[in-house]
């Protein structure tokens, strides 16, 4: 945040020359930065990947596939033909029946079921329960009913980056996770800006005691112990993550304060606020044409280094396990588990991981391309 | 300069004051406390328990009672650990944690500092990529995965270092702790460095002094002087970060620090040892601002005690 | 001993010389956790209590496989109504500063505890023993206590009434001797090395709260002689993802507690050094019986009976659990729990029924939306299970289940003060083997442990017959007849019984599975 400051100084320094708007000019410099307008695609991707994801997912995030719990990354369909017959012989087990033949053809299955005793037809319940098939039905019965031959369809399904530790698809969980994780972000981020922003601007242009008075107590917060305060925090509002991340957000704007109330100062000294003023241009008018350009520099900078900052903070309370309530998720409780699991089911980490560092790394490039083009002594 | 750490040594009573009192009355108001577990108690002994910390008093009582103790330097007991006062556990456990964050301060510095110098000469060589993208990768892992993979590979896969514990608290046993924690900040002064070591070597003075002909590490060293300001005024949110992070390396690497006291503190509410640890914490970083600020002034003489 | 790293070859070879010449054997044990006081009137928790069993031995002790043997009393009898034992202690009892163990410690002990100034958190446990709860409730003076010294080596202790478990409860932490001069002495600082004087097999040798307590052989143990190893390191090792680690890196030779996720994963790195037992512990959902709809019983089985507790006990706890159908967990000696009868039906049958039931009731698919909150206290295996289990409600009877994680203060307090709430995680492990410490969950006068708030006054009354039963056979189908009045009205639902999870190295002979979950290092000796 601090490097954005400085280049935006200087970016403050300089009024926008007549006849280029200043955010033109900016806009130019960003897309001429090809890591950042990597970043902006990659995070644009990602964004689409999580918000419109679940909706295409064929399963819903907190299904649990008790059938395929923790089941490796594959770009094969589940179940393996491999492992039918066996989980077939272990339903069939639980119903306390023998299996005399299986067979499976295409996407159908056929099962001869023998018993002693007259078999109750409602034993396909226990095929049915499975995740691997559908649709049982009794297609001959003999014997006096101590044979049943039942056909069906074989339930087929695809987890592309494997399931969880409770049977969950991983790819849903990681969309799912990614909209909490980038909501937070975002949501903490516009708390913090409300308030950096309106908190820096009174202190700016009030200036003298007032403004003395309130960096004083902006200095009495950054010796809170601010890990302390987030976890308080979760344990009052632990019902209610958004609300735990309104709180963060509350108390992350000390940084936007200042960063807001330095340009303001700054900006008020200079020539062309002082020129504008003695034409007589109103205060509104001071504001609405050369103090908020020049203040929007800083704060969009501010806001995409704050986002992942946030991401990252909510990714150490779901560490300590204080994140979000189950079955929802977010990436770092997705990493976290992950990174317990690391030896045994290191795609559990891997995944979510990409997702997250992707973010993070376009968050960031977006962020320093963003500082660089509102450097004008880049021209 | 000698009046001016004394007045800012001083102003930060009222600031220990003010945080004392809210964090006092935070832990408070949070559900549950030191005395609820799994297996409960019964009401006769919660009864007994109470009077035994002085509990049952009303909170303006405790208030009072905690803050005349905490002048006279007196933590208090723990209700937790009870064999400890908050004061003995700090003391203890402080050298560990300062130990552990001075190293991995000063390899995130110089490390930092060092990788964003090497990239700035390089501007937009391959070199340069590299390192920055390094950086960056170090920024967003969080450390929770970054210390199990070195545990993986430096502990168990090739066998060259102790996994966890402090051990007696050599080199091998603080290395691995000492890089996961120190990895993002350096990675932040890192990119820090870079750009005002560009910016400084573009600057007049130094484009003068290039054109004198002066030996390129003389160049460097005066160009290095003004772009390390902002590394510098990082060091506070560094200082805090590492702080975060001591809570999670602590706990991977079974390290008896503070950062455990942290978590542990308020998630037991253990209300004496999480204000034990507020207040040190709080009085650590004031003294810190401060000397990243008269380092500040060292460094740049455009700023003057005022 | 330490594994020799390249760039510490030469100090570790000069070291390794050193401890050739000692050659002692020191067993590095991961301990789950740090304890919170070494003071055994005010420990409460399992990682305490191996620590404490190390250091000082009660008039009964546990042996290896968790049966209760004579411990600093070689022999005791009982008088015929039950209300008095005399115990015999030994006379080559002594304490590790060469001290004779004296009937009078054990006085001092027991009057230490109840003495509310002491505000021991398990004094109630010993209510039992006669005026104790009176002193306990500043009623009477600690002197007045019935435990008395009748000579140095006879101790006598007397009941409020017949307690057939007594001896099972003298093995709890909190009936360990206390070195009467030495906690006068240092006052509450007796716990320091040092100062601890203790009468076990090992004595206090270093605590460092954190990083590892270190206690070394007592040479004044009386049975010193067959005590292996020489020092005994506990580690507090918290984060049990990296303790697994640690444990394959051979710097741990046992460890306590790894993550059940990893247990498949384990078994096949390790084999038979992953020890999983069925121990004394219950994991159950209390159900609150005041609030409607949990208050009609038909609600309540047919939720306990639609949890498909194989697949919780196979999948989710990876075989580390058992299916639980009763509230008492079985392995107590002499007591056969009480089962709720749908435990002889199959899944789907309980799931028929269970749908049957609720429609009963007016709930599910045609009657009232049935919307059930559960509550569990943060803990990655405990989201798991109510992850599972709301999916199970969900697919049987539709119920809308939402879930609600509090870190576990808040959860206990919230359960304690009779917050409200649907269903709430809890579990219980047993203080001592004996059925009555968890059938005392659902006495209606329970004001803290009965978190459902189950009432039912022919329970009650059962429960208090046994108390007074001494006959063992007789007591044991009280109880159990209780029990199943308890199972029947389902007034909390048992859902898992844990297993204690151990990793136990190759190197580590002695080590027995046992329900107790004790394993003193006593009877441990390590092959280097």
């Amino acid at each position: 945040m601090t490097d954005g400051t400085l280049a935006t100084d200087a970016a403050a320094a300089k009024p926008a020359p007549a006849g280029h708007s200043l955010l033109a000019l900016a806009m130019r410099r960003l897309l001429r930065n090809r890591a950042a307008v990597a970043g902006s695609i990659v995070l644009a991707l990602i964004t689409l990947f999580c918000v419109a994801g679940p909706w295409l997912s064929p399963h819903p995030y907190d299904r649990v596939y008790r059938s395929y719990v923790a089941m490796p990354p594959s770009l094969e369909l589940y179940p393996k033909e491999s492992a039918l017959a066996g989980a077939m012989g272990e339903a069939l087990e639980r119903a306390r029946l023998a299996m005399a033949d299986f067979s499976v053809d295409g996407d159908s299955f056929r099962v001869t079921l023998r018993s002693d005793r007259p078999i109750d037809p409602r034993n396909t319940r226990y095929i049915e329960r499975l995740d691997e098939f559908a649709d049982p039905r009794v297609v001959e019965t003999l014997d006096e009913g101590r044979t049943l031959v039942v056909a069906g369809r074989v339930n087929r399904q695809l987890f592309l980056m494997g399931t969880d530790r409770s049977g969950r698809d991983l790819m849903t969980r990681i969309m799912v996770g990614g909209r909490i994780s980038l909501l937070v972000g975002l949501l903490a981020t516009f708390v913090s800006l409300v308030i950096g922003v309106a908190y820096g601007a009174i202190a700016g242009f009030a200036g003298g005691r007032v403004d003395n008075l309130m960096m004083r107590f902006v200095d009495v917060l950054y010796s809170l112990p601010f890990v302390f305060f987030v976890i308080l925090l979760v344990v009052y509002f632990g019902r209610d993550f958004v609300l735990i991340f309104v709180a963060i957000g509350a108390v992350e704007w000390l940084d936007m304060a200042r960063i807001v109330r330095g340009q303001t100062l700054a900006l008020k000294r200079r020539e062309f606020v002082q020129a504008a003023e003695a034409l007589g241009v109103g205060t509104g008018g001071i504001l609405r044409r050369h103090i908020v350009p020049n203040l929007l520099g800083p704060v969009v900078v501010f806001v995409t280094l704050m986002v992942p900052k946030i991401i990252l903070l909510e990714s150490f309370l779901s560490f300590l396990g204080l994140g979000v309530q189950a079955p929802l998720t977010s990436w770092g409780v997705l990493i976290s588990e992950g990174a317990a699991n690391i030896q045994s089911a290191p795609y559990l980490i891997i995944f979510p991981s990409i997702f997250f560092v992707a973010t993070l790394f376009a968050l960031n490039f977006i962020g320093d391309g963003l500082r660089d083009a509102l450097d004008p002594r880049d021209r | 300069m000698l009046t001016y750490t004394l007045r800012r040594l001083l102003s930060a009573a009222p600031t220990l004051f003010v945080i004392v009192t809210v964090a006092f009355f935070l832990v408070r108001f949070a559900p549950g406390g030191p005395f609820d577990l799994e297996q409960p108690l019964a009401p006769q002994v919660l009864d007994n328990l109470r009077r035994a910390y002085s509990l049952d008093q009303p909170l303006h009582v405790q208030y009072l009672d905690y803050l005349g103790k905490l002048v006279r330097g007196d933590f208090g007991p723990s209700y937790v650990a009870i064999d400890f006062t908050v004061g003995e556990m700090l003391r203890r456990a402080l050298p560990y944690s300062v130990t552990l964050g001075l190293s991995a301060l000063a390899l995130a510095i110089f490390g930092g500092v060092a990788a964003g110098v090497f990239a700035a000469l390089r501007q937009n060589s391959a070199a340069d990529y590299s390192v920055m993208t390094v950086a960056t990768v170090g920024v967003t892992v969080p450390n929770f995965v970054v210390a199990p993979v070195l545990q993986l590979v430096f502990g168990l896969m090739l066998g060259l270092l102790p996994i966890g514990g402090w051990g007696d608290g050599g080199l091998a046993h603080r290395l691995m702790p000492t890089v996961a924690l120190a990895l993002p900040q350096m990675a932040v002064i890192a990119r820090l460095t870079r750009s005002s070591m560009i910016e400084a070597l573009r600057a007049d003075h130094i484009r003068t002094l290039r054109a004198s002909g002066l030996p390129g590490h003389v160049i460097i060293r005066h160009a290095l002087k003004g772009a390390l300001l902002p590394v510098i005024s990082y060091l506070g949110p560094a200082a805090a970060a590492l702080v975060t992070g001591s809570v999670v390396i602590e706990k991977i690497f079974a390290i008896p620090g503070i950062g455990a006291y942290f978590v542990e503190g308020a998630l037991n509410r253990d209300y004496t040892l999480v204000m034990g640890t507020v207040v040190t914490l709080a009085g650590f970083v004031v003294v810190f601002n401060l000397l990243v600020d008269l380092a500040y002034a060292a460094l740049d003489p455009r700023v003057r005690y005022d | 001993m330490s594994r020799i790293r390249p760039f510490l070859c030469a100090v570790a070879a000069l070291f390794a010389l050193t401890t050739l010449a000692q050659a002692e054997t020191v067993y590095h044990r991961g301990n789950a956790g740090d304890p919170k006081t070494l003071d055994a009137h005010q420990t409460s928790i399992d990682v305490e209590a191996n620590i404490l069993w190390d250091l000082l031995e009660g008039l009964v002790a546990y042996d290896a496989a968790g049966k209760v043997v004579p411990g600093a009393a070689e022999s005791w009898t009982m008088s015929q109504d039950g209300t008095v034992y005399t115990f015999k202690l030994r006379a080559d009892g002594k304490w590790s500063n060469g001290d004779p163990v004296k009937a009078s410690d054990f006085v001092f002990s027991f009057r230490r505890i109840m003495d509310p100034q002491t505000a021991a958190k398990y004094a109630s446990l010993h209510y039992p023993i006669r005026n104790a709860e009176k002193i306990n409730k500043y009623e009477m003076k600690p002197e007045e206590l019935g435990v008395k010294a009748v000579d140095d080596l006879t101790l006598e202790i007397a009941l409020e009434r017949p307690t057939p478990y007594f001896l099972e409860l003298l093995t709890h932490q909190t009936a360990l001797p206390m070195h009467q001069a030495s906690v006068e002495k240092f006052g509450k600082d007796f716990v320091r090395p040092g100062n601890f004087v203790s009468n076990g097999a090992y004595s206090l040798a270093e605590n460092v709260p954190g990083d590892h307590i270190k206690v070394v052989k007592n040479p004044h143990y009386w049975d010193a002689a067959n005590v292996k190893v020489d020092v005994v390191m506990f580690y507090p090792t918290e984060d049990n993802a990296a303790a697994v680690r640690r444990f394959m890196a051979r710097e741990l030779d046992t460890n306590y507690q790894f993550p059940i996720d990893q247990l498949p994963f384990l078994k096949e790195k390790l084999g038979g050094q992953v020890k999983t037992s069925p121990y004394l512990a219950i994991e159950y959902y209390a159900i609150n019986n005041k609030k409607e709809p949990f208050s009609d019983p038909r609600v309540r089985r047919a939720l306990a009976m639609a949890i498909d507790r194989d697949f919780l006990a196979d999948k989710i706890w990876s075989g580390a659990a058992v299916p639980a159908y009763s509230l008492v967990p079985p392995g107590i000696n002499g007591y056969t729990p009480a089962e709720a009868e749908f435990a002889a039906l199959s899944q789907l049958d309980r799931e028929d029924e269970a749908k049957k039931l609720i429609e009963e009731a007016g709930y599910g698919p045609g009657g009232k939306p049935l919307k059930i909150e559960i509550r569990y206290n943060t803990n990655d295996a405990h989201k798991k299970v109510a992850t599972a289990i709301a999916d199970m409600w969900k697919q049987v009877f539709g119920a809308e289940v939402t879930l609600l994680n509090t870190d576990i203060k808040t959860h206990y307090a919230h359960l304690q003060n009779r917050g409200d709430f649907d269903v709430a995680r809890a579990g219980w492990v047993g203080d001592y083997a004996d059925a009555q410490n968890f059938l005392y969950l659902g006495v209606t006068g329970n004001a803290v442990g009965n978190y459902s708030q189950f009432s039912n006054a022919k329970f009650d009354e059962l429960v208090k017959t046994s108390d007074a039963t001494l006959d063992p056979a007789e007591r044991a189908k009280i109880m159990a007849e209780a029990e199943a009045i308890l199972l029947a009205e389902m007034g909390l639902i048992p859902i898992l019984n844990r297993t204690s999870l151990h990793l136990v190295s190759d190197k580590v002979k002695g080590w027995a599975d046992n329900v107790r979950n004790v394993h003193r290092s006593r009877y441990i000796s390590i092959e280097r």
